[in-house]
């Protein structure tokens, strides 16, 4: 488990590729970063004068995105004891997860129609590596090859209003989800089981080309966690 | 194109100049030889793709407002649902006016911000989309639209939750008032094909 926000390499490569972005929203996706990681440890405290040390910069810029994360709710601030990684409310674990179902599924719906060979092979791929991941015991890339299998699905139906829409839910998602994989008790086999069992039917329909197959497939796997 | 509108507002032609900008970049008009405009029409596919969007929206709406809405937003649910389906297809811009109010209305009741915000930005395209619909069926709406009951039939399911508790009312409201979207497919194949087209 990390105990620390600062990521010097994330820090570094977010300047590198784009080294016009203020300091202050380079900070921001590294602190967003490390809150939604899972191997993070959750309601850490985000200390600007650590920061600031750490990556030899001033506490102004570090202030102003630990200001703006707490507007969005992704932190809190506790009196005299500075700001800290915020837990998600329940409306907020329902509205993501009803959301993330909606997209989903839509997705699974248009791309059964359009997907191709070529993506269809990209998605066998990142089952195998999931696979993999498993028998390596190594949950960070189980979980990110996860998201490439939806991602490539997204990709594939090609709509814009999906697409904006995912943007928008991903960190609300995966914060619930970091949420829900330490307060309620968490099983790497079930959650393997319900990774590839999922992620296979849902190839299968793909493959087959029956959308409504695919629709039904992807609503199953993204809603089996929440009763809403 | 842009000196007429300049012309016809009394407006400089810089914000026109922008305004075609941002609906080009929309997706809305498309640029045929650098400089003329024209609307980017949608087609059946780009139809079916929304609908099914809207369908999948709705469901999922549907399932979180039922367990938040109160009585009085049932009661504006019911009043907007029993408008769509009185309005009439003649005027088909009132129609869809109305429709598209009773759906928004519907997904608002979920409270969920995600979903709500999904559907205002999809909104503008839900009425390109029916335009189109309509000056391609004219004269046989009532034959490829839904029956106009529908929306009232999908309000009263929704405000039925309240005493039965049952979900399955519900889903199938909402496939039922969608279902019309696979038979205009074949509608569509069956009168292009039969007057010699394809």
């Amino acid at each position: 488990m990390k105990t620390t926000i600062v990521d010097k390499d994330f820090f570094f490569s977010l300047r590198t590729q784009n080294p016009f972005l203020p300091l202050k929203d380079v900070l921001r996706g590294m602190i967003l970063h490390a809150i939604l990681d899972p191997s993070v440890i959750p309601e850490i405290r985000v200390n600007d004068g650590e920061i600031a040390e750490a990556l030899g910069i001033s506490r102004t810029p570090v202030r102003m995105a630990i200001d703006e994360l707490t507007n969005d709710g992704y932190l809190v601030k506790k009196k005299n004891k500075g700001a800290y990684a915020a837990n998600p409310e329940i409306k907020e674990i329902a509205d993501s997860y009803v959301a993330r179902a909606m997209l989903e599924s839509t997705a699974a719906a248009l791309a059964a129609k359009t997907i191709t060979q070529r993506d269809l092979k990209r998605l066998q791929a990142t089952i195998n590596k999931c696979n993999q991941a498993y028998r390596d015991e190594d949950l960070n890339a189980l979980i990110s090859y996860d998201m490439q299998f939806h991602r490539i699905i997204l990709d594939a139906a090609g709509s814009s209003y999906l697409k904006k829409g995912h943007d928008r839910i991903d960190p609300h998602y995966r914060r619930c989800t970091k949420f829900n994989l330490f307060y309620r008790g968490f099983d790497l086999q079930e959650f393997y089981d319900r990774i590839i069992g999922g992620h296979q039917c849902i190839y299968y329909a793909l493959s087959r080309r029956d959308s409504e197959l695919a629709q039904i497939a992807m609503e199953h796997h993204v809603a089996y966690w929440e009763s809403f | 194109m842009e000196e007429k509108l300049s012309q016809e507002y009394a407006v400089s032609r810089t914000p026109v100049h922008k305004a075609i900008e941002q609906l080009v970049e929309d997706g809305y008009l498309v640029r045929k030889n650098g400089r003329s405009v024209t609307v980017v029409e949608p087609n059946q596919e780009e139809f079916n793709n929304i609908m099914l969007l809207r369908q999948s929206l709705t469901k999922f709406a549907a399932i979180q407002a039922v367990q938040r809405i109160s009585v009085e937003q049932e009661a504006q649910l019911m009043s907007l649902a029993e408008i769509a389906d009185n309005v009439g297809l003649e005027d088909y811009y009132a129609y869809s006016d109305a429709e598209i109010k009773f759906h928004q209305y519907l997904i608002d009741c979920s409270q969920n911000t995600h979903m709500i915000s999904i559907s205002k930005s999809m909104e503008e395209k839900v009425r390109l989309c029916l335009s189109w619909f309509s000056s391609t069926y004219r004269g046989e709406l009532d034959r490829v639209t839904s029956p106009p009951t529908t929306h009232v039939q999908l309000a009263n399911a929704l405000i039925s939750f309240r005493k039965r508790k049952n979900l399955v009312p519900i889903i199938c409201a909402v496939r039922m008032h969608f279902s019309m979207a696979p038979a205009i497919e074949s509608t569509w194949n069956e009168t292009v094909r039969g007057e010699g087209i394809l």
